[in-house]
C-alpha cells in the first residue's frame, strides 16, 4: 500500500488545559489566510500563532472560559472552516488582483478630478505688436452683402422702371 | 512568572512593545531573544497573579493582531 503524504491540518485537543493545538501545512493552506482565520478567532478564544518547523504554522488556541473535549473539538471545526473560507478568499483575490487594481486605480484618478492642463508659454504674444486701429478695408470684405449690393439692386430696378440714372446720394428708407 | 514564546516571523518586535506599553497596568514584562531557538521571549508577572492566564491570553492576542496590521500595512 503506498503511503501518501498528509496534508491536512492535524488537530490535538488538551482539555485539562483548556486548549486546542492545530498544525498548519502552510504549502496548502497559505500564512495569510491563517493570519486571517486567527484574526477573526481573537474575538473567540486566545490565540497564539508559532512556526514549529519549515512549512507548518501552528495555532494554538485556549478557551477565554472552561470548555470540555466536544466545544474545543467544535472550536478547532470552526477554526478549520474559516481558514478553508479565508483560503479561497486570497485564491480569488490573487486571481482577480489586475483587475482590481484597475479598478480602483480608475477609481482614484476619478476622484482627483480632471488632468491638469499644461502650462503654455504666453511670452510671445507681449512682443506682437496690437494696435487698437481698425483696419483698412478697400476691397470691402468687411462689409455685409446687404450693405455692399442690396440698396444697388433696388435702383437698378427704379432705372428700369423710370428709365433714367437714380440719383445716388438720394437714399431710400 | 510565566512566559510567551513569540516566533519572530509572525509576531513583530515593535508590535510585542507596544503591546507591553498598552498593558503596563496589569503587569511587567521583560522581552529578550532566546538564545536556544528563533523566538521572542516574553516573561511576565501579573499584578494580581489571579489574573495571570488571562493577561497571557489578552496579550497574546494584541501582540497578534498588531503584529498582522503591521504585515499587512507593508504588503
Amino acid at each position: 500500500m503506498a503511503t501518501q503524504k498528509k496534508a491536512e491540518p492535524i488537530v490535538l485537543s488538551d482539555s485539562e488545559r483548556n486548549l486546542v493545538t492545530i498544525l498548519v501545512n502552510t504549502d496548502v493552506y497559505p500564512t495569510e489566510a491563517v493570519y486571517g482565520a486567527a484574526y477573526i478567532f481573537i474575538d473567540k478564544c486566545y490565540v497564539l500563532l508559532d512556526a514549529p518547523e519549515p512549512n507548518r504554522l501552528s495555532v494554538a488556541l485556549r478557551g477565554q472560559e472552561s470548555l470540555d473535549e466536544k466545544a474545543l473539538d467544535a472550536l478547532a471545526g470552526e477554526f478549520l472552516n474559516e481558514l478553508l473560507a479565508q483560503t479561497l478568499r486570497e485564491m480569488v483575490c490573487a486571481q482577480n488582483r489586475p483587475l482590481l487594481e484597475a479598478v480602483v486605480g480608475k477609481a482614484i484618478s476619478g476622484a482627483m478630478g480632471p488632468a491638469p492642463t499644461p502650462e503654455i508659454d504666453l511670452s510671445e504674444l507681449d512682443a506682437l505688436e496690437l494696435d487698437d486701429e481698425p483696419f483698412e478695408d478697400p476691397l470691402g470684405i468687411a462689409m455685409s452683402w446687404e450693405e455692399k449690393y442690396g440698396k444697388e439692386k433696388k435702383t437698378k430696378k427704379k432705372l428700369t422702371k423710370d428709365g433714367a440714372a437714380p440719383d445716388p446720394t438720394v437714399s431710400e428708407g | 512568572m510565566s512566559s510567551l514564546q513569540l516566533h519572530h516571523s509572525i509576531y513583530d518586535r515593535g508590535a510585542v512593545e507596544q503591546t507591553a506599553q498598552a498593558f503596563e497596568d496589569y503587569g511587567t514584562y521583560e522581552i529578550h531573544q532566546s538564545t536556544e531557538s528563533d523566538h521572542l521571549q516574553v516573561d511576565i508577572e501579573a499584578t494580581d497573579p489571579a489574573d495571570t492566564n488571562e493577561l497571557i491570553g489578552r496579550f497574546a492576542n494584541y501582540v497578534l493582531s498588531l503584529s498582522i496590521a503591521t504585515k499587512r500595512s507593508r504588503q
